[in-house]
């Protein structure tokens, strides 16, 4: 019998991706590369060992080699503890399982798991988005309300917020309504997809749900606050004014990186008291020649550089030929940029090929104001000798 | 591999690495970026399999020790074997902590005797090389050796072992040059392949007879009564016994084609993983010809260098042909030239340095200039 534990995480990380396209065509979307050298995964697995949680059972699904893989025992994260750790949970461990039918669903399919640690609180988390925060102090809210779930919220642009999950709450943050993506907003509180429950509602309502059978569609959002709402459960709150991006598309992907490089939305990856960890590719420093230019960007180890970069990221062991020239462009690792290449606006993923003259993407112009169409080359894409991909295009490589 | 280790983090050799050794040993001494001295020995063991590696730390091991730790980055936190750090066994008996190589190993005679594996190899931690150890104990094997050492050739000979060789390969005659002399040589590397049984029977010998080291008693005494041959580095290799050489090694970096033969040629090397964020480079960053390693943040002119992790050059400061270890900070309009920074310095803006290639200006671990 595993040592009890006050609050363990479960982390949905088997959501399919689709509005990645091609970045997603290989592996599920926790495990798209972000920011130089993390994954999207990292900042929630860091945000777990610095709030002091050490046991994450991490709920995949879809496309999970490179997720599972890349997690492994938890070790880059701090994460391989004698009692508890990081866990990879696939569906169908029991005997009348299937497929994770939604996210409530993943979550009662792992409620042994759960049992195991005794816990008095579930921290149920979403692997796609990326901020920094304490879920230490969340839990001391959800404490200090006598809550039976807490809801983190960040307040968006209230012409936004008919895009979200609104939480309607009064002035002690007591939620007395939600609506998802409501056509008039009362409120601009929007739901981040965190939710801190005390187990034994939590586990209650679970069952309940799964006995609705066709009646529902086992989504926490959909069904579980709803129907804990319509219980009269204490839910409460939580507001978040930190930095936080669901990147579940090519644009906010492509924002949330191109952030990085912006001084004034930066998230602090450089907080000593708060690093986000992940694992790393065994390379060397990266060489900057004679000949390369670099303003405003971010460059990791690996990389030979020989050409010049205007706000991009390169991410390990990328080469940038002579000549070649990237602008405001995310390069995934193991990327080679041939002479002369060009390439503006763009997602390059791991293992693309721009062969020398090639073009790729839209331009900088100052009529556009910078408004461009995001092109993506999909892993291991090669685009031939002067060839020309227009801003907005998808470059995937077949399945077969 | 059938083979275990016994590293040195430091020879019994005059090593003069100035301010760079006050609080460190020569293992230890950051290299290139993100490395130690000893990661590439370390590394070129670790490809070749051989995963029982004690470390001989005679003192000023605390850095040594805080980089290891208990050899994760290596894929060395193994059930059996792995790596431990042989520090200093003094015995009742011993008049002062290990004066001589071969004193240091017979101090170390219960490791050896409790290692599994059949054969030993002897390391220094000052080679800059990477090396194909399972090549070197198969030819050693082969040639039905009783040691096989490591040579390379060299245009520089001072305080080096000069071999020769018959036609076969076998150790002739060996010959110590106290100062430099001309002309390409082979010469011997710390690097020794032998059996298990014969290193404590050859300790033990050196003990009776009172010898001290390894290459001058041990290779230079034998060549005539065991069979010793030779096997012939090539690729990029160098041996950390000055200032200079560290400085030209480092510099040796900014070159493709060392990098090539250092880095992507046999055994990746493996070093101590920090977590530092990618390198971010400002908008008034002028950077050419330079290794920069991840938590750099670079907003000035570099040029000609090696910047360590987690560096800060500011707005209008200038670095050429400088070692800046990690830590550094460079304040705004500081200009240095020809400068070695060992870790945590601070350089206060507008400040001038200037060193040479042949005697780099070395400023201490966390000094405020």
């Amino acid at each position: 019998m595993a040592k009890k534990k006050e609050m363990i995480a479960m982390l949905l990380a088997g959501g399919q991706g689709n509005r990645l396209y091609v970045l997603t065509d290989n592996r599920a979307k926790p495990a798209v590369p972000f920011g130089g050298k993390y994954k999207i995964v990292d900042f929630t697995l860091s945000n777990c060992t610095n709030s002091g949680i050490d046991t994450v059972g991490v709920l995949t699904q879809y496309r999970p080699l490179e997720l599972n893989s890349y997690i492994g025992n938890g070790q880059p994260w701090d994460l391989d503890r004698m009692n508890g750790g990081v866990y990879i949970l696939p569906p169908y461990t029991g005997s009348s399982a299937s497929w994770y039918k939604g996210t409530a669903n993943a979550i009662y399919q792992n409620m042994n798991f759960i049992e195991q640690y005794n816990p008095e609180y579930v921290l149920v988390l979403s692997g796609d988005h990326v901020y920094k925060m304490d879920y230490s102090r969340m839990l001391e809210f959800h404490k200090a309300k006598s809550a039976d779930a807490t809801i983190a919220v960040m307040e968006v642009p209230m012409q936004r917020a008919s895009q979200y999950g609104i939480m309607n709450a009064d002035s002690e943050l007591f939620i007395t309504e939600f609506e998802e993506k409501p056509k008039e907003p009362k409120s601009n509180k929007a739901s981040m997809g965190i939710y801190i429950f005390t187990w034994e509602k939590l586990k209650k309502y679970l069952i309940e749900d799964e006995e609705k059978g066709e009646n529902t569609s086992n989504d926490f959002g959909k069904d579980l606050i709803p129907a804990m709402l319509a219980g009269g459960e204490r839910l409460f709150a939580y507001p978040f004014d930190g930095y936080w991006k669901d990147v579940g598309t090519i644009e906010t992907l492509w924002e949330a990186n191109m952030d990085l490089l912006n001084p004034d939305i930066a998230i602090n990856l450089w907080d000593p008291l708060w690093r986000i960890y992940s694992r790393h590719d065994v390379t060397t420093p990266h060489y900057i020649s004679r000949k390369a230019n670099i303003i405003n960007s971010m460059i990791t180890e690996g990389c030979y550089v020989n050409g010049f970069l205007n706000n991009t990221i390169l991410f390990s062991d990328v080469t940038v030929e002579e000549g070649a020239s990237i602008e405001y462009s995310v390069v995934m690792s193991n990327v080679n940029v041939g002479k002369g290449a060009k390439i503006g606006y763009a997602i390059v993923a791991d293992g693309a090929v721009i062969e020398d003259g090639a073009v790729v993407g839209a331009f900088f112009d100052a009529d556009s104001k910078n408004e461009h169409k995001i092109t993506v080359i999909g892993q291991g894409a090669v685009i031939k000798k002067g060839e020309n991909v227009p801003e907005g295009a998808m470059v995937g490589v077949n399945a077969n | 591999m059938n083979a275990f280790c016994i590293m040195f983090s430091e020879n019994f050799e005059d090593i003069e690495l100035g301010e760079l050794t006050n609080e460190r040993t020569v293992a230890s001494v950051p290299f290139g970026g993100r490395y130690r001295l000893v990661d590439f020995m370390l590394s070129s063991l670790v490809g070749a399999h051989i995963r029982d590696i004690g470390i001989i730390s005679r003192n000023k091991y605390g850095s040594l020790m805080e980089h290891i730790g208990w050899g994760k980055d290596w894929d060395l936190n193994r059930k059996n074997g792995g790596i431990k750090f042989l520090t200093p066994f003094l015995k009742k008996t011993s008049k002062n902590v290990n004066s001589s190589e071969i004193e240091t190993l017979y101090s170390t005679m219960d490791y050896i005797k409790n290692a599994l594996p059949e054969y030993a190899v002897l390391c220094d931690a000052n080679i800059i090389a990477n090396i194909d150890f399972k090549e070197l104990i198969r030819y050693h094997k082969y040639k039905n050796a009783d040691i096989t050492f490591a040579y390379k050739t060299s245009e520089k000979c001072e305080k080096e072992l000069e071999v020769s060789f018959n036609s076969d390969d076998w150790l002739t005659d060996s010959f110590y040059h106290q100062i430099n002399a001309s002309g390409e040589k082979n010469i011997a590397l710390n690097i020794m392949v032998l059996k298990k049984d014969l290193l404590i029977s050859l300790i033990e010998r050196g003990v009776t007879y009172g010898w001290t080291s390894l290459k001058m008693n041990v290779l230079a005494h034998n060549a005539s009564n065991l069979k010793i041959c030779g096997y012939k580095v090539t690729g990029y290799s160098a041996v950390i016994k000055t200032c200079e050489e560290f400085f030209k090694a480092n510099m040796d970096l900014l070159s493709k084609d060392v990098r090539m033969q250092l880095f992507f040629s046999k055994n990746p090397v493996l070093t101590r993983i920090k977590d530092s964020v990618p390198v971010f480079y400002g908008k008034n960053a002028n950077v050419t010809n330079s290794l920069i390693a991840d938590g750099a943040a670079i907003n000035g002119t570099v040029e000609n260098s090696i910047i360590f992790r987690d560096v800060r050059i500011k707005k209008g400061a200038i670095v050429k042909n400088s070692i800046i270890m990690q830590g550094t900070i460079v304040e705004e309009d500081a200009i240095l030239s020809g400068v070695i920074t060992d870790m945590e310095v601070v350089i206060g803006s507008s400040r001038m340095l200037a060193g040479t290639e042949n005697m780099p200006f070395i400023i201490n671990k966390g000094k405020l200039v």
